[in-house]
């Protein structure tokens, strides 16, 4: 079933198409619409006009039921050959169970009409204003899961790197704490014993020194001495390493559809997002970056950084062995441009048109969910933005990020 | 037996060069009731100074990571085991799938794989019995070259003896009385 509305004074029918919707105790409602409602059956046939809708019909046709249906034909011209002229039908695409919105047909009535265009809405019978407005933000939700479903795949292609990134700091600091424990029960034996020799009145004090300095030597005083501070640095520095991987993690995986734009250094973005990188390529890749002097940007870091990782991660799977990866930067006028170039095997004219279609991915099945740079994509227009690739097979690629200085739309938050 | 080992001599090898450090230090704190001699480790974090070092001097054991940026830690092995066959190996890595510890036992001879994070006192363990073990070995070797060496000294006054006897029938086994005295069988005489 669908349901057809009509805006009279703009002359914007819409048909909504649904399931079986009951209209009884609201016919006058619809009656005082300023738009033509027509409620189809789902084989397209009218079974309800407003008041607006059969005014409309009456002007296309004189019968009110035939111009009913040349508003909502397949063929208008069958409906009255004499009637619309000029008229682009799409009907069949709208009645796909509502999967198309938006106008289906335009009409030109000879006249003072002009213009008509029709639009095809899916509707269904169960509190429709509701559901339409729970669909809209279903599908912005469901857009952001699966934008967090994409990122998180990211990270689960990063845990290996990641786990054996963290698992070597963890070895020394572990292992570092039981020499500590080693060391400082020989300390304690020391202690105890000078406080022995102190309370002890038989001994001369030369004897005193040599029981102490006998020892000291037994348990290598001068090497803990020596050996403390630097492995207590060490364990801090893995310590620090640790959390720092952590806390990477936690900026990259964050789901915050609130955070808003704000002024944002571009090179901290890349920096962070190295670091993660650095970890999949096994110490085998070489990154350079060439970072020029750069304003702060109004943009939405944890956005910048899930495109940069997307890139990144795509670059360190098409290099091999004796890959590099460059990152520069520079600032122009109102935007800054960022080159993320590597030297691996590159994409031929055919995959580069497609790799910023959604689930398109040349990686094997599970590897990729092809929304990487799709996602990427929507994440740099949506900062007003462009995103170009350039690639030679066997040579390597290019991405060339731009992003303007400030946002049309939103004011910069520089105290956020 | 043999002479008295004054220190074990140890190289360490892992891309992390605080690892290295961590691990030198828990082998310089080794319980001295396990093993005879301290532990004179060297640690390097990259493995082509390591493979130069294996070309210079002789050591008892070999410690390596397996996951490396400049080498692949099963190549190095297999590098350490053509330099110094007689030296034992173990490794240390976070990676131990099946694959990888069949080839690091079969292919390079592995003695021990210890798995990262360590436990401290099981990799002292570990060391200790890879180094008593080089020791045993060695040890073996020297006394089977004894052996041989014994036994070409027997085996050249057999042959003197058999000269003798085909020159002179009868000189290798003389008979004596109670005495001293030569028996002769006169009927030996006889005969001629």
């Amino acid at each position: 079933m669908a349901m057809k509305t009509s805006n009279e004074m703009s002359m914007r029918p819409e048909v909504v198409h649904g399931g079986d919707i009951d209209l009884s105790g609201a016919t006058a409602v619809l009656d005082s619409l300023p738009v033509a409602v027509i409620v189809l059956e789902s084989d397209g046939t009218p079974c309800f006009a407003n008041g607006p809708a059969r005014r409309l019909a009456g002007v296309i046709h004189s019968d009110v039921e035939q111009g009913l249906l040349g508003l909502i034909a397949a063929s208008p011209m069958a409906a009255d050959p004499d009637g619309p002229k000029d008229c682009e039908d799409r009907f069949d695409c709208a009645t796909e169970e509502g999967r198309t919105l938006g106008v289906v047909r335009q009409w030109r009535v000879a006249g003072e009409y002009g213009h008509v265009s029709v639009t095809l809405r899916p509707a269904r019978n169960e509190e429709r204003e509701d559901r339409a407005g729970a669909l809209e933000g279903k599908s912005a939700s469901e857009q952001q899961s699966l934008i967090h479903a994409e990122k998180l795949a990211t990270v689960g292609q990063l845990a290996a790197g990641m786990a054996h990134e963290i698992n070597n700091p963890i070895c020394y600091v572990q292992s570092n704490l039981g020499t500590l424990r080693d060391y400082l029960n020989k300390l304690f034996g020391i202690l105890e014993l000078s406080d022995q020799l102190v309370r002890d009145g038989e001994m001369t004090p030369q004897q005193r020194l040599e029981a102490l300095d006998m020892r000291k030597q037994a348990a290598d005083y001068q090497m803990i001495a020596e050996d403390l501070p630097a492995l207590l640095e060490e364990s801090r520095e893995g310590v620090e390493r640790i959390r720092q991987i952590v806390q990477n993690l936690r900026d990259f995986s964050r789901l915050d559809p609130t955070e808003s734009f704000r002024l944002f250094d571009v090179h901290r973005a890349i920096e962070t997002t190295l670091d993660i990188v650095r970890s999949l390529g096994g110490g085998r890749i070489r990154f350079a970056t060439y970072f020029q002097q750069l304003p702060l940007i109004e943009c939405n870091p944890t956005e910048l950084n899930q495109v940069l990782m997307n890139i990144l991660v795509n670059a360190t799977q098409a290099v091999d062995a004796d890959g590099a990866i460059e990152i520069h930067t520079e600032a122009s006028g109102d935007h800054v441009t960022l080159r993320i170039s590597d030297n691996g095997s590159g994409m031929d004219a055919a995959t580069q048109q497609r790799i910023f279609e959604p689930f398109f991915t040349t990686k094997e099945v599970g590897k990729g969910t092809g929304l990487g740079l799709s996602i990427s994509y929507g994440i740099i227009q949506k900062h007003g933005g462009r995103i170009e690739v350039d690639s030679v097979v066997g040579q390597g690629t290019t991405f060339i990020i731009t992003l303007p200085l400030r946002q049309a739309n939103h004011t910069a938050e520089a105290n956020t | 037996m043999n002479e008295r080992m004054t220190s074990y001599s140890l190289l360490v090898l892992d891309d992390e060069p605080q690892i290295v450090k961590a691990m030198t230090r828990v082998l310089a704190r080794m319980p001295s009731e396990w093993l005879d001699a301290p532990c004179d480790v060297r640690g390097f974090s990259d493995p082509h100074e390591a493979l130069a070092s294996l070309g210079e001097r002789s050591y008892d054991l070999v410690i390596s990571d397996l996951r490396m940026p400049l080498m692949n830690g099963m190549e190095f092995l297999r590098q350490s085991l053509d330099l110094q066959p007689d030296a034992m190996r173990i490794v240390i890595s976070g990676h131990a799938d099946l694959p990888t510890v069949m080839a690091a036992i079969n292919d390079v001879q592995v003695f021990r794989f210890i798995d990262k994070p360590w436990n401290d006192t099981e990799l002292q363990m570990g060391v200790a019995q890879a180094l008593r073990n080089c020791m045993l070995l060695r040890e073996n070797k020297r006394l089977a070259d004894v052996v041989r060496v014994q036994r070409s000294t027997i085996s050249k006054h057999e042959q003197a003896l058999r000269d003798l006897e085909a020159d002179s029938p009868g000189i290798t086994h003389v008979e004596r009385d109670e005495t001293g005295a030569i028996f002769l069988d006169e009927s030996e005489f006889d005969r001629d």
